[in-house]
């Protein structure tokens, strides 16, 4: 501190300080904005800060991940609830996509549960359509409002034990004891939802060879019980409604070229799988000290309806070039009779933030050339 | 200078609360730290960015990104001095990119200037953050209003104390040669500062 000061310095600090005490914000809070910006980046873009876990065949390629939510049905009327769509399911509140199959009944109930010293552990929901399977758990008898504990490791699975009740990963495997091939998984408490959990494995792999209906083995460690709670569970691939192509489509646009290897529609998901190669392209806005991020595929159908990857995680370097994306999308409102694939990058500044609008949407550099479309036959 | 309350009249053990729910997943309770600071980091980023347009803008980009970065935030600084380190570097990018806008578009943004009526430039002490430099203006408001200590400062800027106590008496020289230039002062004697 200084150990004096003369009367102008004084007074002229004063001046500053009553001066810039008067600057009022021009609005009442921008509290509004900033958690309705917060809440549209955790929608389409995942927090960082409340993501439970991801787990990724390739986690060089998936980073991010989206919030899980789901709804909540009772074991108990499961069952019953399956035959009338109209109501209530563990998938309600999640994307619009398995809110739908759960509407439309495509999701099967199980109703199976495990009880071991005071848990239980019930798998209430299943759907499953060939390009993800969704798991819906729901736990009793354990007043913790945590329903996933921890992840100490994704490696080792290793999770958090000192709470008695807390769910580590729950491991999903064929009957032989081969994996289930995916390329990311989601588990995640059911936000708003006590004592529910959701499983997604993503992006399924070798699924031919899985057939429309097999049995699946899901071992769920549970903190302080020394057996894992273990389910046998037959799953029903979605039939009706699925559109699967393989466009062999692409354009390029410099060295940069995709071609879209193929294209699933289910009647909750939509399945995208990009092949690349060449730069990324950059615009004249992207050099300097800005960058392009990877390339993203938005979809456009023919009535104009906009779809992003479910995921919007993106590597953390300058114009990362994917030799093969697969990526999943919510579902469009109905069967269209085009896709159009429009490519984009957006903006990385020096310090690798990506650049947002006066809305807090990402910026993004489309490039009409890498356009194509797709005809649904 | 009294030794104050650096960050404001904001209760820590309620942000350190806030902060606590939020990392818990109780997201709402980060309006309670927006709430606590927002009008601090808009006058911070108001002075810095001198344009009312662009504070606004900044406050909230800041906000969102100390949400995005809360995991990250440890103990070792207060919460107040990390949140204006957070503002410091994003109101400094700000500059920056001005400056190369200002390369690509020179034309535009003297219109863009001359046509922002809230540029603080009207009062006396307006006139004089005018004639300083971004850092010294963010010097003077993290040592003059907010009272923080030049180890803290360093610790927002990235700068040394030393260097910062150095600066902060340049500054001092140069504020009071201004008042004298303004008739305010005739023998501008300046105080050493520890």
């Amino acid at each position: 501190m200084e150990k004096w000061q003369n009367q102008t310095e004084k007074q002229m600090l004063e001046q500053i300080r009553s001066s810039i005490g008067k600057v009022q914000l021009p609005v009442d809070s921008y509290n509004e904005q900033i958690m309705n910006r917060i809440e549209h980046m955790e929608i389409k873009g995942g927090s960082k800060l409340i993501k439970k876990t991801l787990a990724a065949a390739c986690v060089a390629v998936m980073i991010g991940l989206g919030t899980v939510t789901a709804g909540f049905i009772s074991p108990v009327w499961a069952d019953t609830l399956s035959q009338f769509p109209v109501f209530s399911s563990i998938f309600k509140h999640t994307d619009p996509g398995l809110k739908l199959a759960a509407e439309k009944g495509l999701t099967t109930s199980p109703n199976m549960s495990v009880t071991k010293d005071g848990v239980t552990l019930s798998v209430t929901e299943v759907f499953y359509d060939g390009t993800r399977l969704a798991i819906g758990f729901e736990r009793a008898g354990i007043m913790d409002e945590r329903v996933l504990a921890e992840i100490t490791d994704f490696k080792t699975h290793d999770f958090d034990q000192s709470t008695k009740g807390l769910l580590g990963l729950p491991v999903v495997t064929q009957v032989s004891g081969e994996p289930i091939s995916f390329g990311s998984s989601s588990t995640g408490d059911v936000e708003g939802q006590a004592q529910t959990l959701l499983l997604e494995l993503n992006e399924l792999r070798n699924t031919a060879a899985l057939g429309d209906e097999f049995k699946v083995d899901i071992s769920v460690p549970v903190a302080q019980i020394a057996e894992p709670f273990e389910f046998q569970v037959t799953v029903k691939k979605v039939t009706e409604g699925v559109i699967n192509l393989t466009p062999g489509q692409g354009a390029s646009k410099g060295s940069f070229h995709y071609t879209v290897k193929s294209l699933d529609i289910t009647p909750a998901t939509l399945r995208l799988i990009v092949t690349s190669e060449g730069e990324v392209p950059a615009s004249p806005e992207q050099t300097g000290e800005y960058a392009p991020t990877e390339v993203f595929y938005e979809l456009v159908d023919d009535a104009g309806n906009v779809i992003n990857p479910r995921q919007m995680g993106y590597a953390m370097a300058k114009a990362v070039q994917h030799p093969i994306l697969d990526n999943l999308y919510n579902t469009l409102p109905q069967i269209p009779k085009t896709i159009t694939v429009r490519p984009y990058t957006c903006t990385f500044d020096s310090e690798l933030n990506i650049l947002l609008d006066a809305n807090g949407e990402r910026v993004k550099t489309y490039y009409k050339e890498l356009e194509t479309t797709i005809v649904i036959p | 200078m009294e030794q104050g309350n650096p960050g404001g009249q904001v209760n820590p053990n309620m942000i350190e609360e806030a902060i606590h729910k939020v990392r818990a997943g109780e997201k709402h309770a980060f309006t309670s730290v927006i709430t606590a600071y927002e009008r601090q980091i808009y006058t911070y980023c108001y002075y810095i960015l001198r344009s009312r347009e662009e504070a606004e803008d900044a406050v909230q980009d800041i906000f969102v990104k100390v949400y995005q970065e809360l995991g990250r935030y440890e103990k070792r600084i207060s919460f107040s001095a990390w949140l204006y380190k957070v503002a410091y570097h994003h109101c400094l990018d700000q500059l920056r990119r001005h400056k190369r806008r200002s390369r690509l578009m020179s034309l535009y943004k003297l219109q863009l200037v001359r046509e922002t009526p809230e540029s603080p430039v009207n009062s006396p002490v307006d006139r004089m953050f005018g004639d300083l430099t971004s850092e010294e203006r963010s010097l003077l408001i993290l040592r003059v209003i907010e009272q923080y200590s030049f180890e803290e400062i360093a610790q927002i800027t990235g700068s040394s104390s030393a260097a910062l106590r150095k600066k902060y008496e340049r500054l001092r020289r140069k504020l009071i040669q201004q008042k004298a230039n303004e008739g305010g002062c005739t023998r501008g004697e300046v105080a050493e500062s520890n």
